[in-house]
């Protein structure tokens, strides 16, 4: 009877969050004065997954609350109601709270309670607040309401079933429950478990009384296991139609989509989950579905399955048909009632739901041709699967090993010239080829777009401008661009740093910009791109740029090492210093001098690094360059003596021989290279790594000039040997840290070649520099 | 370095005797590792050199797309002589979750010690240090030197390990 749903809570988390992500990038691409259909589907269908799984999951706070956001989203979606600036808001804060409560079920922050209420009140406001008469609309906003008032004059029957939880079983809990539906009306127990089972299991109660069903299903959700209950109304009289009626939905959380209205959320939960939790495999839930019993199922993750199998078939032919249509899963197939084709479903339902209402018909069958063309689009988003990082990271090593056999191989063979048999050889050029493209395929499973994490910022941007008082315009470009999954995680909140400080520091107020004749409105630019082998992105605004002298004089304040002479780039570096800050007040935005050092530091730790370039009245920009991905690199190979190493490309900005007198010494000591307009320290490899090299001087070799977080050096090597995409293996994880070096590859041929950590020789070129004075 | 028998205590190191010990021969000397360490014993290839390594780690290799350092004991222990033949072996050690390649001169075989078998090793100054012997052992004529590969191999004396204690 126990299985662990802890094991999907995960899941549903991950999914709910990606979900509300969804909803909040669509409200804000929402055009107000003329909403897209599609989008405002795409909204509901967000909502609605989230409360389908929050109710399967017994998190009913969040699902009572996206509830009423979805029924509000519902009818301005059926052109109800029309859009307003307010609504979006309203959406977007109910986001929110949303979140915070995914977050407090995680264990993480806490929820406060009047800001649910607050949200909860200001959406029913909004839903309610322009409809006249509910019941008289064709599509009432609440058809549990409605329908309770075309029963009033009827004494109403209900078909209530539930399964108790084992600790509510063993109290006195089913006892009082039973006194308590007794006092509303007349009570009848159809079924419940052998009494020797202590009152856990399978209960069926038929309850006649004039009260609507909200009077009395609190307390049978108190009892029964997590949504392992539901109520089914009745139509008073017709026993042949009572077992196909109106399924009630939970308290207070009455269902009006039409697409799920008629069945209750125990059917459209698991639906919803099913077809949005692709990573529960069909496979293991059928496991456990076949292998149980169904009464002992019911009440579990599996309860809405299990909970159909005991009903006569009648009445789950219809549900199920319909579940099956709406979502286009396979989830139902194994019951045999689902063997019913979708098609039957017609016949059944006006027959059974003919003599309840001539409005519920409609109902029932306007759900089931409105579903219809949702089907295919649910289909082609859930058509990815969840697997876990560690998988795919296994998969990418495994093909980094193929690819290195592979090309040990065909060395090989091309060493045995002549003497390779022909189909030998044409079969590993195919090898090399099929190889290179399951690289490439294998390495894309873990590349997103980067439009990830851009989702997130036009909120960010419109909550801070407001708050601020600035208008904000936020541009931005290159979302396709696809970089490491890894890197997507980790780069997300140094970029929204990064757009705090733009907006709090950068842009100024709407007077100010007017004043300095500028626009009133200030842009942030967001751009990404790939360039070598990095992926850059700026984030860039038409602020008032730095203030040089004011960050020369604050780094004075702390005491900092500064002179006027400093470039702008090291002027502007020292905003990435612990705890500066140049902000005259302390925002809760920004100026509390914590953030820039950790954005460099979280930039560095991906192996990235930031770039400020800033005018004065003009702008900012901030350009972070990360690599494509953690294990892969574009590298160089040079040579040095007999020794092959690889120098990251991003850090190459070109290479050169010298020419004789070229490179000058400083006080006998340090050598520096004129390259232009710049003199740059010269590091000879070969000295720093003590080998031998087989140049006799400078002119025999190669100048490779590299830029190392600004530091500018020039590298001498015995020659260049080619470019290569390597795939970066640890040093440390057998033996220990080298200076110099960060990380080995595996070459064609086998043989292992080191990485060369180029700061830190950018930085011995620089110690050396000081040595020498 | 021929030892000088002394009692010397090696109480409650009895647990960390095995049964089974890899021979390897350094020089004139032979030694006994446990071989539950042992990966696998393998010829030697050139491998990468390391910048401003101690003489002794050779480099790195590419053992099936891990890169294990390679270590001449003979050249850390001063025995033999340093060539390197067709016939020179690298055992590949799996040490304190690590990956380790030693060369040595020659493997000879897998022997059963035990604990009686095992002699506590006299305190004598030398380069390979008692802390790394578990004992002495004879067996027929020969003298098996039974060193402690793991601790050896995490010691600071053989830097492949950053911050390794002494």
């Amino acid at each position: 009877m126990a299985i662990d749903m802890t094991q999907f809570y995960q899941v549903f988390f991950e999914e709910s969050a990606e979900h509300l992500a969804a909803m909040e990038g669509l409200l804000l691409n929402l055009d107000i004065e003329n909403p897209d259909s599609e989008q405002l589907n795409a909204i509901f269908r967000a909502a609605h997954s989230i409360k389908g799984s929050a109710g399967t999951f017994g998190f009913t706070d969040l699902a009572e609350t996206t509830h009423i956001l979805e029924n509000l989203l519902d009818r301005i979606r059926k052109q109800e109601l029309a859009l307003r600036p307010e609504m979006v808001d309203a959406f977007l804060e109910s986001g929110d709270v949303l979140r915070n409560m995914l977050e407090a079920h995680q264990g993480r922050g806490e929820v406060d309670p009047a800001s649910v209420a607050l949200i909860c009140t200001r959406l029913r406001q909004l839903s309610t607040g322009e409809v006249p008469t509910p019941a008289a609309t064709t599509a009432p906003p609440s058809p549990v309401v409605a329908v309770a008032e075309q029963a009033k004059p009827a004494r109403r029957s209900f078909d209530i079933q539930f399964v108790p939880t084992a600790v509510s079983a063993k109290g006195e809990g089913i006892a009082n429950l039973l006194i308590e539906l007794r006092s509303l009306g007349t009570l009848e127990i159809l079924s419940q478990p052998e009494t020797d089972m202590n009152n856990v299991g399978y209960w069926q109660l038929r309850l006649s009384t004039d009260v609507a069903q909200e009077a009395f299903a609190d307390q049978i959700d108190f009892i029964a296991e997590n949504g392992a209950w539901r109520v089914v109304e009745e139509s008073t009289g017709d026993q042949e139609d009572s077992d196909f009626g109106f399924f009630g939905g939970a308290p207070g959380a009455p269902e009006e989509d039409p697409g799920y209205g008629f069945f209750a959320p125990l059917a459209s939960a698991p639906a919803a989950e099913a077809a949005t939790k692709p990573s529960v495999g069909p496979d293991e839930a059928y496991g456990f579905f076949d292998q149980k019993p169904a009464h002992e199922l019911v009440g579990e993750e599996g309860e809405g399955y299990g909970f159909f199998a005991p009903l006569p078939v009648q009445t789950a032919a219809p549900v199920v048909a319909v579940a099956e249509e709406d979502e286009g899963f396979g989830f139902f197939a194994p019951l045999p009632v689902a063997q019913n084709p979708p098609s039957e479903l017609s016949p059944i339902a006006p027959q059974s739901a003919g003599s309840v209402h001539a409005a519920e018909k409609k109902t029932v069958e306007a759900p089931a041709r409105t579903a219809k063309p949702a089907g295919p689009a649910a289909a082609a988003t859930d058509s990815s699967i969840r697997v876990s990082v560690e998988k795919v990271d296994q998969l990418i090593n495994l093909v980094g090993e193929l690819v290195i056999t592979q090309a040990m191989l065909l060395q090989t063979v091309e060493r045995m010239q002549e003497n390779a048999p022909e189909r030998l050889v044409n079969g590993l050029v195919q090898l090399e080829r099929n190889t290179r493209d399951l690289q490439e395929s294998v390495m894309s499973i873990r590349m997103m777009p980067i439009s990830f994490v851009f989702s997130r910022f036009p909120r960010v941007v419109r909550d801070l401008s407001t708050k601020l008082g600035k208008q904000v315009e936020l541009k931005t470009m290159g979302e396709t661009t696809e970089l490491d999954k890894g890197l997507i995680e980790r780069i997300a909140d140094p970029l929204t740093h990064l757009i705090r400080n733009s907006l709090d520091h950068g842009i100024e107020l709407p007077e100010k910009r007017v004043a300095a004749g500028k626009r009133a409105v200030g842009t942030i630019t967001l751009k990404a791109y790939h360039q070598g082998g990095n992926i850059v992105i700026e984030v860039g605004d038409d602020g008032a740029g730095l203030p040089r002298d004011k960050i020369l004089a604050k780094a004075r304040e702390r005491g900092l090492p500064v002179s006027d002479q400093m470039t702008d780039t090291e002027v502007f570096n020292l905003i990435f210093e612990a705890g500066f800050s140049t902000a005259e007040q302390v925002t809760d935005v920004s100026g509390r001098g914590v953030g820039m050092d950790v954005v460099r530091r979280n930039i560095q730790a991906m192996g990235g690094r930031v770039e400020i370039e800033s005018m004065l009245g003009i702008g900012t920009r901030m350009t972070v360059r990360l690599p494509l991905t953690l294990a892969i690199l574009d590298g160089m190979s040079v040579a040095v003596g007999d020794q092959t190493y690889i120098l990251p490309l991003s850090y190459i900005v070109e290479s050169m021989q010298p020419e004789a007198g070229s490179i000058k010494t400083l006080s006998n000591q340090a050598r520096v290279m004129q390259v232009r307009s710049e003199y740059l320290p010269v590091v000879a490899l070969h000295e720093v790594f003590n080998i031998q090299s087989r140049c006799a001087d400078f002119t025999q070799g190669i100048m490779v000039v590299l830029d190392a977080d600004g530091t500018k050096a020039a590298l001498f090597v015995d020659a260049l040997l080619g470019q290569h995409q390597v795939v970066i293996k640890s040093l440390e994880a057998n033996y220990r840290r080298v200076n110099g070096i960060s990380g080995a590859t595996i070459m064609g041929d086998g043989h292992v070649a080191l990485i060369l950590d180029v700061s830190v020789i950018a930085g011995m070129a620089r110690s050396n520099m000081r040595k020498a004075g | 370095m021929e030892p000088r028998m002394q009692a010397g205590a090696i109480a409650g190191e009895d647990e960390l005797i095995a049964s089974e010990f890899l021979t390897f021969t350094l020089g004139s000397e032979e030694y006994a590792i446990d071989i539950l360490k042992v990966q696998e014993i393998r010829g030697y290839e050139p491998p990468t050199m390391i910048a401003n390594a101690p003489p002794f780690i050779k480099g790195v290799i590419n053992l099936r797309g891990i890169i294990v350092p390679i270590i001449d004991l003979r050249i850390k222990f001063n025995l033999g002589r340093v060539e390197y033949t067709p016939f020179t072996v690298v055992i590949i050690l799996n040490v304190a979750g690590r990956v380790v390649g030693i060369v040595v001169d020659s493997v000879s075989d897998v022997v059963s010690l035990d604990t009686s078998q095992i002699r506590p090793a006299p305190d004598f100054s030398g380069s390979f240090d008692t802390r790394y012997i578990l004992g002495l052992a004879s067996l027929d004529s020969r003298m098996l030197i039974v060193s402690d590969i793991e601790r050896l191999m995490t010691s600071a004396d053989m830097e492949l390990i950053d911050g390794a204690v002494a």
